[in-house]
């Protein structure tokens, strides 16, 4: 996230998507409580950065509170760019 | 390679500075270094000056063109740097290979910012430039959020509290009353910390550096000629810069920067020093949590120890390893583009033995700047000539 460009290896930009699990555990998470001109309507909200299941961190945005490391998410829904996690049980 | 020195350093206060315009408080800065140095300006035979935000917020570019004209410097190159809170840094590295190289005797650094007219808002939209948009931006992630959520990391990772972060809130607000050029400088009790409006969840207000202006410059020629005309002059010993991953998704670890820990690596390196030897470091605490990350990642301590020599007081002027006497960024304040540059002043003073926070024999000095998500770094590491 986001898509790569070019093959980090061959630098082709002939790259295909590729599925991947929607579901991670939780390295760090804030609550934003003064965001930035394009969200000032929506603050505060739950940003974290996850570990997903797939490998690399995805950055995300969390619904509720802000969720202690460790905890398992799934991605239920894209906001513009941003994705949504929600915690699992 | 030739060995590059510094001859003249000048810097304006930090804080909010409504009566000048960018270009006043660049030139200011600059004039204050060719003094310093006590050198025909007509020499510089380069200036490079480190700015980030100057589009978006006073509207306004071709700062290095802007500022050779005042200084009259007809034909001599002008490059504005950028490498978001980097850029001060850059502009000093890309100085000292002007001289390295042979391209010219005497090169100029400045660094300039000017933000406090914004909103808040509009501050934030701003540096949010320096974060990749179509990833981390997307989320509504802004800058103190990305450090809060880090620190949630350490916290996990280390156990590193409330009370190591206020330490080191404390200490760096309490080195800022020292210093005449602070923005903030503050006698804080952790109560005070504690009690301030949460900015990012676990920052809070004092755990953020101030929204400022301000210029710093950096005259540098090669050490045969400073040995001989400069009284004062200070070695760089090395100046390096790095690159980062751009986004979080890059990160191999949520506590650490890879650029810094590559740009510090190489610049002990290249100086041929340890960091025992180092008498001072000034790091880019853009937040509180931030000095701890750094700390670690400059391998001024073990890694997951900065907070306890944060507690322990070890990071005080007086102490072990002596980190940000100037007040740092939270209390000296951050005009992005010349917080490199401030750094770099703040240290020749040191060397010099004329600081007003004073580590006493100060002979080898390090200085860290820090660009966005970690995308640019450079670790410069300086030494008293007469050492």
């Amino acid at each position: 996230m986001p898509p790569r460009d070019v093959c980090g290896v061959c630098l082709s930009n002939r790259l295909a998507p590729e599925a991947v699990p929607g579901t991670g555990t939780v390295v760090g998470a804030t609550m934003i409580r003064r965001p930035p001109l394009a969200l000032r309507e929506r603050g505060p909200y739950v940003v974290a950065m996850v570990r997903s299941d797939a490998g690399p961190f995805i950055t995300g945005r969390v619904e509720g509170d802000a969720p202690p490391p460790g905890t398992r998410v799934e991605l239920t829904a894209y906001d513009g760019d941003a994705p949504v996690f929600r915690a699992v049980m | 390679m030739r060995e590059v020195s510094i001859v003249g350093v000048g810097s304006t206060p930090f804080g909010k500075m409504s009566d000048r315009s960018i270009q006043q408080l660049a030139i200011e800065a600059a004039v204050a270094a060719i003094r310093d140095a006590g050198i025909d300006r007509h020499e510089i035979g380069a200036l490079y000056l480190g700015n980030f935000v100057a589009g978006p917020l006073v509207n306004q570019e071709i700062l290095a063109g802007l500022v050779a004209d005042e200084l009259q410097l007809p034909g001599v190159p002008a490059t504005k740097v950028e490498g978001a809170c980097a850029s001060g840094g850059i502009a000093l590295r890309h100085a000292c290979l002007a001289v390295a190289t042979g391209e010219c005797d005497v090169a100029l650094a400045v660094g300039v910012e000017k933000m406090s007219h914004a909103s808040n808002a509009q501050t934030t939209s701003a540096l949010n430039c320096a974060m990749d948009n179509r990833s981390d931006g997307a989320t509504g992630l802004t800058f103190p959020g990305f450090f809060g959520l880090m620190w949630a990391a350490h916290a996990a990772r280390y156990g590193t509290g409330r009370e190591h972060v206020s330490a080191v809130v404390r200490k760096n607000k309490a080195n800022g009353l020292r210093n005449p050029l602070a923005q903030q400088g503050a006698s804080l009790s952790d109560d005070d910390i504690a009690a301030s409006a949460l900015i990012a969840d676990p920052l809070r207000l004092h755990d953020c550096c101030p929204v400022s202006d301000g210029a710093a410059a950096v005259l540098v020629t090669t050490r045969d000629r400073a040995r001989t005309s400069h009284p004062g002059y200070v070695d760089m010993l090395a100046c390096v810069q790095t690159s980062g991953p751009p986004r979080i998704a890059g990160f191999e670890s949520p506590c650490s920067f890879p650029a810094t820990v590559r740009a510090a690596t190489l610049a002990l390196q290249r100086a041929g020093i340890s960091t025992r030897e180092l008498d001072f470091v000034e790091l880019h605490d853009c937040f509180s949590i931030a000095e701890i990350i750094d700390s670690e990642d400059l391998g001024l301590m073990p890694r997951g120890q900065g907070h306890r020599w944060a507690l322990e007081g070890r990071t005080c002027v007086g102490a072990d390893m002596p980190i940000n006497p100037s007040g740092g960024l939270l209390a000296k304040g951050h005009p992005v583009g010349a917080t490199g540059l401030g750094q770099i002043y703040e240290s020749v003073l040191q060397l010099r033995g004329c600081h007003p926070n004073q580590v006493r024999d100060a002979r080898f000095g390090l200085t860290h700047n820090l660009g966005g998500t970690g995308v640019a770094c450079t670790v410069s590491i300086l030494a008293r000539g007469d050492r």
